[in-house]
């Protein structure tokens, strides 16, 4: 018997959607690190990354969170988090001028490396869209 | 007074849950009443979901704003669109029982526009009982706190010890 050509109710996938992106900006303190794990979380958790990657990512915005807050140009840190096909884009907004090389110089731990450049797959440092400071753009594979 | 947490985002079903899930980073780094965090989660959950249901109800999704701001032992939390605005919607899936339901959690609503015109929900929650003092920028005294978050898979609390 040859297969029906009736499809079944998953045989068509609907289309692709856009990335969609998360804004979030929180005051530096006990609740910023909390914040974008949250937020993180359930990004990764939509875009199904495997659970090695998961905690990669977490591990990546905890040392974020807990560096950042030294090189923001106020009392604020903003994200972005983008989730792609495969990839999520985490971009750190509001540092200040140098802030991002900063802020990837204070992720070196002894014995470890630098964390950000281990757990990241690519990072470029932009300037900020409304010309003050710049960002720092981390892509993450979630293959 | 800048916020201390603005989220903004499509306004979109799925992501009333990212919603709710930071706003338990709220129970996880102060000693915030687990009962109280309740409240402010469902009283935003229904601000929210009146934005995904009527706002832009013929058109694409557009923005969600979530701003939530801590001062002296009151939590301020703003929901924000772009939509029309508010009013009765008689061919309304739900109940009708949201903005009601705010009123009744929060200790101030105010429905309004912003200098933008866009709409907002304007929800006040006392926090000061002996809870959360100061602002989010201030460490909580005596540490992490406790509250448990049973929408957190990461929580290990004892259930059984949750109340």
């Amino acid at each position: 018997m040859s297969g029906s050509t009736t499809p079944g109710p998953y045989a068509s996938s609907p289309p692709p959607e856009p990335p969609e992106s998360v804004a979030l900006r929180v005051s530096t303190g006990p609740l910023a690190g909390p914040v974008l794990n949250r937020v993180a979380s359930m990004i990764l958790a939509r875009a199904q990354c495997p659970l090695d990657r998961f905690d990669d990512a977490l591990i990546l915005c905890d040392a974020i969170s807990a560096h950042a807050p030294a090189h923001v140009r106020d009392s604020h840190v903003a994200y972005t988090l983008t989730a792609e096909e495969r990839t999520i884009e985490l971009r750190v907004a509001e540092l200040r001028a140098g802030g991002a090389a900063g802020l990837m110089d204070d992720a070196l731990l002894p014995d470890v490396g630098n964390v950000i450049e281990r757990y990241s797959d690519s990072r470029r440092v932009e300037p900020a869209s409304d010309g003050g400071g710049e960002e720092l753009v981390l892509r993450l594979g979630c293959a | 007074m800048k916020p201390d947490m603005e989220l903004s985002l499509p306004a979109r079903a799925e992501n009333i849950a990212l919603i709710r899930h930071a706003f338990g980073a709220l129970g996880e780094t102060f000693a915030v009443d687990e009962e109280l965090l309740s409240d402010v989660r469902l009283a935003v959950t229904e601000a929210c979901s009146n934005v995904v249901v009527h706002a832009y109800a013929e058109e694409a999704p557009g923005p969600l704003e979530v701003l939530a701001t801590l001062d002296d032992g009151t939590l301020t939390v703003v929901v924000r669109d772009e939509g029309p605005g508010i009013a009765p919607h008689p061919d309304s899936p739900g109940l009708g029982l949201g903005l009601p339901l705010i009123a009744s959690l929060a200790e101030s609503v105010h429905l309004g526009r912003d200098e933008h015109e866009r709409t907002e929900v304007r929800m006040t929650f006392s926090l000061s009982n002996g809870q959360v003092d100061g602002a989010w920028s201030t460490p909580p005294a005596g540490g992490v706190a406790s509250a448990a978050d049973p929408d957190d898979p990461d929580d290990q609390t004892d259930p059984a010890t949750r109340t």
